[in-house]
């Protein structure tokens, strides 16, 4: 992984932050990816619909808010 | 043509170039799609068919219908299995029937995948599941019980032990039940251990279960990881000892039972409140990785492909494949969810060999 602003330890504690905030607002998993630049890490936020997804802030303490609409998630 | 002429068309010949009987159940039935043909030497008894049957003309011919990206046009596929039948009198009569509107492709001789048939060597990647269920999951990977140094299978725990239900000491077969395994004839392990998967909002960090190996007279391929071809060829060896952790970007590989070898990129780690759907209930994983595919439109994985041991480039174990969606993620084929290898090897007591 290219260097990032952010360290992993301090994305884990803004991931922390957002899960306290929109723990609750229907999410299927809120992890750490890159940012679209690639320059970044970024919030990876997981919703099962597009409903959830418009409710998101686009970053949170200075990481953006990665948004993937995959619907239901399922034992393979 | 229009989709539903192609389907007529299909029909029609069904009925009359290949002689197929029409399944008296369907036909007539209010809908444009045709119905169930059948062969009708398949419903003569079998002391009925004459001893030398005769080769029939349509034999080794398959036919479909290909519709264009818009959905709305399709023409007639004939998909030709013997080389020496592309341009044999009945493939013409079917093109004919078509007014040219069909393609003729060679697809030769269809085998099943070969993670869904017995191996011999066991490979990793092959479809297994125990003896009382019917579906079938994947063999991830050999490894040792830390307390006994019994060698055993390393795969999920909806997959060898049916999300807690199935007891241990219950047998598991190679290939799994739905690929055709036979209980005892293809016993290769017996359930020893998993780790429960707990409900009602539980942090749960892996879906995994260990079954030791018993005697089978078979032999153990336990660090190649094999590509996609009908004969297996080598794609990359196991460096079992040396596991690392996923990091975001990073290429991964795996070789899984229904969508074999493919190739991905981790999109996320450390992901919380995970959310799967395992059949009885929906149960909460943390600390997940989460992985898209590399290769759109090819999939990561796919139902089946859980217990897949997902390794870097150098084969270095990285997770053990056990979820997934069908949309979102790259090319919008869906995200494939897996556990921390290390997360599973020290909540299950093993050690991957």
């Amino acid at each position: 992984m290219a260097d990032t602003k952010h360290s992993m330890k301090e994305a884990v504690a803004i991931q922390r932050a957002f899960e306290e905030r929109f723990g609750d607002a229907g999410l299927v998993g809120v992890g750490i990816g890159l940012n679209p630049r690639q320059d970044d890490l970024a919030l990876n936020v997981f919703v099962a619909r597009e409903k959830e997804a418009q409710r998101l802030p686009k970053t949170f303490d200075g990481l953006d808010v990665v948004v993937d609409v995959v619907g239901v998630i399922r034992a393979f | 043509m229009r989709l539903e002429s192609a389907l007529e068309l299909q029909a029609r010949i069904f009925r009359t170039i290949f002689e197929f009987i029409e399944f008296p159940g369907l036909a007539g039935a209010d809908t444009a799609l045709p119905g169930l043909f059948v062969d009708p030497v398949l419903l003569e008894t079998k002391s009925a068919r004459p001893k030398t049957q005769k080769k029939r003309t349509v034999e080794d011919i398959a036919l479909g219908v290909s519709e264009d990206t818009d959905g709305v046009d399709a023409k007639l596929a004939i998909l030709v299995q013997d080389r020496k039948k592309m341009h044999s009198a009945v493939v013409e009569e079917i093109v004919d029937a078509a007014k040219g509107e069909a393609e003729v492709v060679y697809i030769g001789r269809q085998k099943p995948l070969w993670t869904a048939t017995r191996n011999d060597p066991l490979r990793l990647g092959c479809s297994i599941s125990p003896t009382t269920v019917k579906y079938a999951g994947t063999f991830g990977c050999f490894c040792k019980d830390n307390l006994t140094g019994q060698e055993g299978v390393l795969s999920n725990n909806h997959v060898l032990a049916d999300v807690n239900s199935v007891p241990v000491g219950t047998r598991i077969m190679q290939p799994g039940a739905r690929d055709g395994g036979k209980p005892v004839n293809d016993d290769i392990a017996e359930l020893l251990r998993f780790v429960p998967i707990q409900f009602g909002g539980f942090p749960n960090r892996v879906d995994a279960a260990f079954a030791t190996l018993v005697e089978d007279g078979r032999k153990e391929d336990r660090v190649t990881i094999y590509n996609s071809d009908n004969e297996p060829k080598p794609a990359m060896t196991l460096q079992a000892g040396s596991p690392v952790d996923a990091l975001p970007g990073m290429t991964v590989f795996k070789t899984g039972r229904t969508t074999r070898h493919t190739r991905g990129r981790v999109r996320a780690v450390n992901v919380n409140n995970f959310l799967v759907d395992v059949g009885v209930g929906m149960a909460r994983f943390d600390g997940q990785v989460v992985i898209e595919t590399d290769a759109a439109p090819q999939p990561f994985g796919r139902p089946g492909d859980s217990g897949s041991l997902i390794v870097d480039e150098e084969g270095r174990p990285v997770a053990l494949l056990f979820a997934g969606s069908a949309s979102g993620g790259a090319g919008n084929v869906g995200i494939t969810g897996a556990n921390p290898i290390s997360s599973v090897t020290a909540q299950l007591g093993v050690t991957l060999i």
